[in-house]
């Protein structure tokens, strides 16, 4: 019944995914969870946990995004947990942050950007801006290092989609950091 | 940029090497007779390799020691077996539990049917106990000794596949089945599966999953002869600990040991942020919500800290937060109770200033017995500034400063924030006027500075805002004191609402630069509220310091009433301030005082000489509000103060006058110790070698009195300070006897302390605190006291009761 052997091959495995993706899954939960980081090691271990359970022939082949995919759909239910207990107004809306793209069309006056004196991480203030999915998918990209094909598994959404708003969010920042202030943006705000 | 030449998403896909062979042969055909194109894909490319950069600097968060260690444990798994049921995949219980054969069966299904039960959350206990009690044979006796009561974590593995097994009836059915052919045909009842409450159901909201596979440390005992036992691990499972502070909180008693009246207890003025930050723009959305540590003031004794200074403080945030944790089923963060804040939020009624009065106020000082520590005194130091009848109101010209960044787009924030403006604008005067200015990625004037006559105006544009974009509170800042000095109206309200989540993280980025800028702003006569609104990110500290230096009040808005309440109800209180930079200072008779501490204030704490200096800023009053302090005071020489023929120290729950206390039944058991000392006096220490003991004057000894309560205040406009000064005595007033106010006063701190778990709360419970509250709700206006009692047994709902 026993077999040392394979035990410790079966326990490699995961300890090596647990090495490799550790960091970086809880990189990518932590945002999802608005900085929870208690919630945040809550997900990745259940992730890990259930990664267990797997056969692994089943998940090797696509390993990184399963993780992913695991951590993501465990940390939105989470947060729809949280909401629903949330019974303070009745309206339903999105959850903090979950902006439609129109919303994320305003408030933006870029030369105003260029007279920050920080011009370290100027980018990633821009890039905190992006509308949500956009800033998702260019970590996943950029931070999580994964190819185009599996963000579209991650994030149940085509492979053509995930070109889209990477390529959309790329211009984007290129825009806001070059400065150029975007006649679309001029108006921003709603009195105008 | 050529708008034609960039659309189409191969560009970046090309860039990144996203594009399948073909495509990239068909695309670089393309990019051959185009150099925009090429030019475009270069410049993709660099940012790609800037963002790459950047993000890959961000610092890496990492498990738990105990949670890497846990799945370490569970991937070197003990060999696999089937579970019925189970579709053929496998788990791995552990090798003692196979050995137990039939009756570890019968626990493993009940575990199965009781996880997704706690999963539906009709539970929110983490943990489930499964005893199989009566006749089932015993498992056959383990081989070693030592594993007479062999305690494991049971994999929580086993708990997931358990849950998965068991998701059909079918399949639950055909389980069942099996142990009962295997068990005997002994059924188990769901009476046997009893949950153990959790000790700390606050976490209910994070912690929901508690019972889930990979949280949940569940110990299994098996006694030798009682069959499998499931209990609750004894204390804290590694997946219990507390939440809901980030980083670590705790009061340190003996950071005020300086204390002398000369240094003050110090409060890290640094936020409690967690390590886990992206990046230092990113860090303040990133972390939850903030609360500075509060560290309680001690017990001092008069002889070496004759003074008590502090700065009155109308901010009633606190319990706002307070009670939207309640309500979302979480125990409040202990840094998130402040006493004083507590005691604020509800009105008293104080006697008010006549008209004629010299002073914008008038204070109120009461003694009596303190409840949860019947030989000590209770003195209720309460201020209530002049009324202003809401039509002699002055013209007000208002700048709503709102944050409007992405992380307000929640239900509880921006909508809340629109849905209480638009009540106070429907509130104003036509000669009012308001104006709007949003921050968000970029600062900007939404509405020109508008009479209220053109109310349709103002509501319109307060409709239309929608959240989006990262916050630059500093320009918005900037620009809406810009605006509100633009049109400053003399002798008039002048004032800056500033509404936000507290989420500053673009622009002037640090807390320090941030409070300079606001400090200099109050100095043009302007005023500032600060509303915190949302929870989960909400920056308190800087929002209650942003308050304190910009001339204002910082008030937390959870709900439309709590809107209505602060800026409708006491919207003359929150607009016209009577009084600005207000000190108290207070005195103490070592001749009568062996000891005080005071409630609440600590992060108001002056420095004795601060109380006669003009440059140090304090706190606001607004119009009618009322500032409540409480002074807990061990008395000296209680026996000779007394009734004669009424031996004090063995009746410890009687008050001076020799009556027994009302409460005293809650209160008295705790009470009694041998010597009349309390452990909360301060230690004795040895007698000076080189001072001799302060000389104490003549009215210490002859006048009675206990102390003086001195107030410094400044007239809104004005630079200069007027001392106010008075003596009180105690008149040795019973519990019984003391006013409404006082007992509510009392009920609202004491249940503070419970809150904070302080080592100050003495014998308060949430039982007595209900009684102490219900015994002072006969002045209740607004209903505001009853909705307090209401929360007080919620929270006992939620706050084990054994544990108080």
């Amino acid at each position: 019944m026993d077999s040392s052997n394979a035990a410790t091959a079966e326990t490699q495995w995961v300890c090596d995914a647990l090495q490799r993706y550790e960091a970086p899954l809880l990189r990518y939960t932590l945002r999802l969870l608005n900085g929870d980081l208690e919630a945040a090691r809550d997900v990745v271990q259940d992730a890990f946990v259930k990664l267990i359970q797997q056969d692994r022939t089943a998940v090797e082949d696509h390993l990184a995004p399963w993780l992913y995919r695991v951590c993501r759909n465990r940390a939105l239910d989470r947060i729809r947990k949280e909401q629903r207990m949330q019974t303070s107004l009745p309206e339903t809306q999105h959850r903090n942050g979950r902006l439609t793209d129109a919303d994320d069309a305003q408030h933006h006056q870029p030369d105003e950007r260029a007279q920050q004196p920080e011009t370290r991480s100027r980018l990633l203030v821009v890039l905190a801006d992006l509308p949500e999915r956009q800033r998702e998918v260019l970590r996943l990209k950029f931070q999580g290092d994964l190819s185009y094909r599996e963000i579209a598994e991650i994030m149940d959404l085509t492979v053509s989609h995930v070109g889209v708003l990477i390529h959309t969010g790329i211009q984007t920042l290129r825009q806001r950091m070059s400065g150029s202030p975007s006649p679309k943006r001029s108006a921003s705000f709603p009195s105008a | 940029m050529n708008d034609m030449t960039n659309h189409d998403p191969r560009l970046t896909a090309y860039a990144l090497g996203e594009l399948d062979e073909a495509e990239r042969a068909e695309f670089e055909a393309l990019l051959a007779d185009r150099a925009d194109w090429r030019a475009e894909v270069e410049a993709i490319r660099g940012v790609a390799d800037e963002l790459r950069d950047e993000l890959m600097r961000e610092p890496a968060p990492a498990l738990s020691g105990s949670q890497r260690e846990a799945i370490r444990a569970q991937a070197q798994g003990q060999p696999p077996l089937r579970l019925v049921g189970d579709g053929g995949r496998t788990f791995r219980p552990a090798a003692w539990w196979w050995r137990a054969g039939v009756s570890g069966a019968a626990a493993v299904l009940l575990l199965g049917v009781a996880l997704p039960m706690m999963m539906r959350g009709r539970s929110r206990s983490g943990e489930l106990a499964i005893e199989s009690r009566g006749n089932a044979p015993a498992p056959p006796a383990p081989s070693s000794g030592a594993d007479e009561t062999r305690e494991r974590d049971l994999s929580t593995a086993l708990g997931s596949r358990l849950e998965e097994a068991t998701r059909t009836k079918d399949e639950l059915a055909a389980a069942m089945d099996q142990v009962r052919q295997l068990g005997g045909g002994r059924e188990l009842i769901p009476s046997e599966i009893s949950e153990y409450p959790n000790d700390w159901p606050a976490l209910s909201l994070r912690r929901q999953f508690e019972g889930s596979p990979g949280i949940a440390t569940l110990h299994v005992r098996r006694p030798a002869s009682d069959g499998p036992t499931l209990s609750p691990p004894s204390a804290s499972s590694p997946s219990r600990t507390r939440p809901g502070v980030t980083g670590e909180s705790i009061a340190f008693p003996w950071a005020t040991g300086q204390f002398d009246g000369q240094d003050i207890p110090f409060v890290e003025r640094e936020s409690l942020s967690a390590d886990f930050f992206f990046s230092p723009d990113d860090a303040e959305s990133a972390s939850r919500d903030r609360f500075n540590p509060i560290v309680e003031n001690t017990f001092l004794a008069p002889i070496d800290a004759p003074l008590s200074t502090f700065s009155i403080d109308v901010d009633t945030a606190s319990y706002s937060m307070v009670r939207r944790q309640l309500r979302e089923g979480r125990r409040p963060s202990p840094d998130s109770v402040r006493l004083e804040e507590m005691i604020n939020y509800f009105d008293y009624d104080y006697d008010a200033p006549s008209p004629g009065d010299r002073h914008p106020f008038r204070a109120n000082v009461e003694v009596a017995a303190c409840p949860w520590q019947p030989e000590h005194r209770l003195v209720r130091i309460g201020i209530k500034g002049m009324e202003i009848p809401h039509d002699d109101r002055p013209a007000t010209n208002l700048v709503f400063l709102l944050d409007v960044s992405g992380s307000m787009n929640e239900p509880s924030k921006l909508p809340l924030v629109k849905q209480g403006l638009m009540r106070l604008v429907e509130n104003l005067t036509v000669d009012d006027r308001v104006a709007i200015v949003v921050y968000a990625g970029a600062s900007g004037l939404v509405l020109e500075s508008t009479f209220v006559s053109e109310k349709d105006a103002i509501l319109g544009a307060l409709d239309r805002l929608s959240a989006g974009g990262s916050t630059n509170g500093g320009a918005g800042i900037e620009l809406a004191y810009q605006v509100a000095q633009d049109h400053f109206i003399k002798d008039g309200v002048n004032r800056v609402i500033l509404a936000t989540d507290g989420d500053f993280n673009v622009g002037v980025t640090s807390q320090g630069d941030l409070i300079r800028l606001i400090e200099d702003k109050a100095k043009s006569g302007v005023f500032l509220t600060t509303l915190g609104f949302g929870m989960g990110n909400l920056n308190d500290a800087m929002l209650e310091q942003l308050a304190d230096k910009g001339n204002g009040m910082c008030a937390y808005i959870d709900t439309i009433e709590e809107a209505q309440k602060v800026l409708i109800d006491q919207m003359s209180g929150s607009l016209v301030t009577i009084a600005k930079d207000v000190k108290i200072q207070v005195e103490f008779n070592p001749a009568v005082v062996n000891s005080y501490r005071l409630l609440g204030y600590e992060n108001r704490a002056l420095a004795a000489q601060d109380f006669n200096d003009d440059t140090k800023d304090a706190g606001e009053i607004g119009a009618g509000h009322t500032v409540t302090a409480l002074y807990e005071i061990e008395p000296v020489a209680m026996l000779a103060l007394a009734e004669p023929g009424l031996a004090a120290p063995a009746e410890p729950s009687r008050g001076r006058d020799g009556r027994v206390l009302e409460g005293a039944e809650t209160v008295g058991e705790a009470a009694p110790q041998e010597d009349g000392q309390t452990e909360a006096a301060p230690p004795q220490i040895d007698p000076l070698r080189y001072q001799a003991p302060a000389v104490l004057t003549d009215l210490a000894t002859s006048s009675g009195e206990m102390l003086t309560v001195k107030l410094r205040y400044k007239k809104p406009d004005g630079d200069t300070s007027t001392l106010v000064e008075f003596p009180v005595a105690d008149q040795g007033k019973s519990w019984d006897d003391a006013s409404g106010d006082f007992k509510f006063a009392a009920a609202v701190a004491a249940w503070g302390m419970i809150l904070r778990d302080s080592a100050y709360k003495g014998s308060a419970t949430i039982d007595a605190v209900m009684d102490w509250a219900r015994a002072g709700e006969s002045t209740d206006k607004h209903g505001y006291r009853d909705q307090f009692v209401q929360l007080v047994s919620r929270a006992q709902q939620i706050m084990d009761p054994k544990s108080e």
